[in-house]
């Protein structure tokens, strides 16, 4: 959480331009295992960017009360539907836990946080500047490729991230 | 009387020279003793240090994805800002 204001900031700096997709990647399981499922059983419910929030104020700063018993009290806390969400941390969450840490693992990462910027790896949590850097040099090249060869900017992740980046390390 | 007095000294004698070859069998077998265990102490010592560094050798140091290069991050969960945003940052984490 402590580049958390490094990315509320970015998002700041490029209101348009930029995009942060959170993927789990669980390094402590007897820890992290159970907010990650129940993150993901709130977004299935639309609320994982509260959930988030709430687990990190509510649960990890506040004595590291990561506990099933906590993400119900959470969960409750934003009045999600209790057996939906108790369902989905047990069915479809585990399985979406499992399928982002191999998706990340197979590119290399090793700990937590790690950054793909369209694709190209930052680790940990760096001073603002170095995501600028790397933000900027990939914005110039997307305005330099979008409009040429049916490249938009809907598909430039997929046709020059996804379609020509590395699937592994 | 006379004659068993000079046996008994004799018998002393012989003894004192007997423990004094005990003394310096002993001390020698103790100075091969100590120098035995210097070799074997200075061997393990050699032999550790070198299993460390074939153990270090072995575990080769994990490989971490090139910044220059762009690697295919799956883009498929939750995420703050714009929807077709020109530049996706893809962040892994963990509540820990």
């Amino acid at each position: 959480m402590r580049v958390g204001p490094t990315l509320e900031a970015l998002l700041e700096q490029y209101p348009k331009d930029l995009k942060i997709v959170f993927k789990h990647f669980v390094v402590h399981p007897q820890h992290a295992t159970i907010p990650a499922t129940a993150a993901c059983a709130a977004d299935k419910q639309g609320k994982f960017h509260e959930m988030y929030k709430l687990i990190w104020e509510k649960g990890f700063s506040a004595g590291r009360n990561l506990s099933q018993e906590n993400m119900e009290k959470l969960a409750g806390e934003l009045g999600l539907n209790m057996a939906k969400f108790k369902a989905d941390q047990q069915g479809e969450c585990a399985k979406k836990v499992r399928q982002d840490q191999q998706d990340m693992a197979k590119i290399g990462v090793g700990g937590t946080p790690a950054f793909f910027i369209n694709g190209r790896f930052l680790s940990g949590a760096r001073p603002i500047e170095q995501f600028k850097a790397l933000i900027d040099e990939e914005l110039k090249k997307a305005n330099e490729r979008i409009g040429k060869d049916g490249t938009t900017a809907a598909n430039y992740y997929e046709k020059w991230v996804l379609e020509k980046g590395k699937k592994s390390l | 009387m006379k004659r068993l007095g000079v046996l008994f000294l004799s018998v002393l004698g012989l003894a004192a020279v007997g423990c004094q070859r005990d003394d310096s069998q002993v001390g020698e077998k103790l100075d091969q003793i100590i120098k035995q265990n210097d070799e074997i102490l200075k061997a393990l010592k050699s032999g550790a240090g070198a299993g460390a560094r074939a153990g270090a050798a072995a575990r080769p140091e994990r490989r971490r994805p090139d910044p220059q290069e762009v690697y295919a991050a799956v883009a498929d969960g939750p995420y703050l800002g714009a929807k077709d945003a020109k530049v996706t940052i893809v962040e892994a984490f963990e509540f820990a």
